[in-house]
């Protein structure tokens, strides 16, 4: 039995979730075969929509009965880790970021270098704080000490990154 | 009584307006002028005015006063009878009109509208149209979830009073979208403040945009998510967030990345000033990925 997800838009919502919800309840007492939900045509939702079909659908028939009579097809690769990311919850294990927001930042961080300047990013540590900056002086010749100064400092090394990725600035 | 509008009508002085609504109980006269007005000035002006609709008229001097916020759909919203209707040749594809949020089914025609502007500006980076439209959808199903203050639904939800949402595109030097979604509902704090009694009403409000805050904690586990998802996807694009609710405003911005808390007039409602910046995409994975590697080969049987 295939249950077309397009038909319940815009997923935006516990609400248009549980439409769903039900409509799953519905087959997997009329028939034991398996339901598939089709995501043709569907490039987002919520994740208070996507939680009915995973997690709240889990805690109403059981994680393992979930698994062997509903199957998610055609999801965009985005879509599907946010799916992963509910089932994960769905079976019982605890979330765990992989990534801290250090990691992120720093990924960022350099994602904005590459396309301002080839790729070169500074952070130092001076006395008032850590700066973030586009760039690598040449720390045997031209130290450009007076743009270094006009960088804003910070306490931390995350505030100086998410400053410097609202406002890359170039030394 | 007369209220002379500002001519910049944007968050903050629209805010600052408030204290003189709460207080209208005669007829009043809303006088414009022209000037420049952004979606969250709109948004919370559509619904001061709402609140106290029976009382105010408007006065204007010449059309192009008006002309601006006429294109948003701003009197239209609030049954003004204005002259010189704008046509549709004269709307701008940088604009999401005012719009009214009462049910389920009115966010639909905020995405469509949504995803037209975006389409038009923001070619070639899937993942910030992605985590704009995801932002715009997580704080319009809060308000349809929290305006009331009531406990769950699972049928469709209607709220009394309109939530009005605007958003504009801005290509200039710092290309960036501005959101503006304000509700008249009991305001953030207000509504988890019995779920988390056990904190302090400015920390409830920090929780609010943490991952897992939820005022049905135990019926919903992992619920409440949105804010905080939103927050860091904000965050990463260089833009911010403002929020006036109850007797607080909160900043999330780089210079404030995990949160800054002013004690300011109460206000009815919760209003939301939210900024995108669209200068290059932004991979939003790791916003969403979790560690799930011990499991992952059992998660993949759900989509083969």
């Amino acid at each position: 039995m295939k249950i077309e997800i397009k038909n319940f838009a815009p997923l935006n919502s516990h609400q248009s979730g549980i439409k769903v919800k039900k409509e799953i309840l519905k087959e997997l007492e009329k028939s034991e075969g398996l339901i598939v939900l089709d995501f043709e045509g569907i490039d987002i939702f919520t994740d208070s929509f996507i939680q009915q079909l995973t997690v709240i659908l889990a805690q109403e028939i059981g994680f393992q009965n979930l698994k062997g009579r509903v199957k998610f097809r055609n999801l965009n690769d985005f879509l599907q880790k946010m799916v992963k990311e509910k089932l994960y919850i769905a079976s019982g294990k605890k979330l765990i970021k992989r990534e801290k927001d250090i990691d992120i930042l720093l990924k960022r961080a350099e994602e904005i270098a590459t396309q301002k300047s080839n790729g070169y990013l500074s952070m130092i540590k001076v006395s008032a704080g850590w700066k973030v900056f586009l760039n690598s002086p040449n720390l045997d010749k031209d130290i450009k000490k007076d743009d270094i100064l006009n960088i804003p400092s910070f306490k931390s090394l995350d505030e100086a990154l998410y400053h410097f990725i609202s406002k890359p600035l170039f030394v | 009584m007369n209220i002379f509008l500002p001519q910049k009508l944007n968050f903050t002085t629209t805010t600052d307006l408030s204290k003189a609504f709460q207080n209208i109980k005669e007829p009043t006269t809303l006088i414009f002028k022209k000037g420049f007005a952004q979606p969250a000035g709109i948004t919370l002006l559509s619904l001061l005015i709402n609140s106290k609709r029976e009382f105010i008229t408007i006065e204007y001097e010449k059309q192009e006063d008006i002309n601006y916020l006429q294109r948003t759909n701003f009197f239209k919203n609030l049954d003004f009878k204005i002259n010189n209707i704008s046509s549709q040749e004269d709307r701008s594809n940088n604009l999401l009109e005012c719009t009214k949020v009462l049910t389920d089914d009115d966010p639909y025609d905020i995405d469509i509208k949504l995803k037209q502007i975006l389409e038009a500006h923001i070619e070639g980076k899937p993942n910030l149209v992605l985590g704009i439209l995801l932002t715009v959808y997580e704080v319009v199903d809060n308000i349809l979830e929290h305006s009331t203050g009531e406990a769950f639904k699972e049928t469709d939800r209607a709220i009394k009073t309109p939530a009005f949402v605007s958003a504009q595109y801005y290509n200039n030097r710092n290309n960036h979208i501005e959101i503006g979604i304000s509700d008249w509902g009991k305001g953030i704090v207000d509504t988890l403040a019995e779920e988390y009694n056990e904190l302090s009403r400015e920390e409830v409000l920090l929780k609010a945009f943490e991952l897992n805050t939820t005022r049905h904690r135990k019926f919903f586990p992992s619920r409440g998510n949105g804010l905080a998802k939103l927050k860091h996807f904000v965050l990463l694009s260089g833009g911010s967030i403002r929020c006036r609710t109850n007797e607080f405003e909160i900043i999330f911005s780089p210079l404030y990345p995990n949160g800054n808390i002013e004690e300011v007039e109460p206000i009815i409602g919760t209003h939301f000033e939210i900024m995108i910046g669209c200068y290059s995409d932004i991979d939003i994975n790791p916003i969403f990925e979790i560690d799930y590697s011990d499991y992952e080969d059992d998660l993949d049987d759900f989509f083969n």
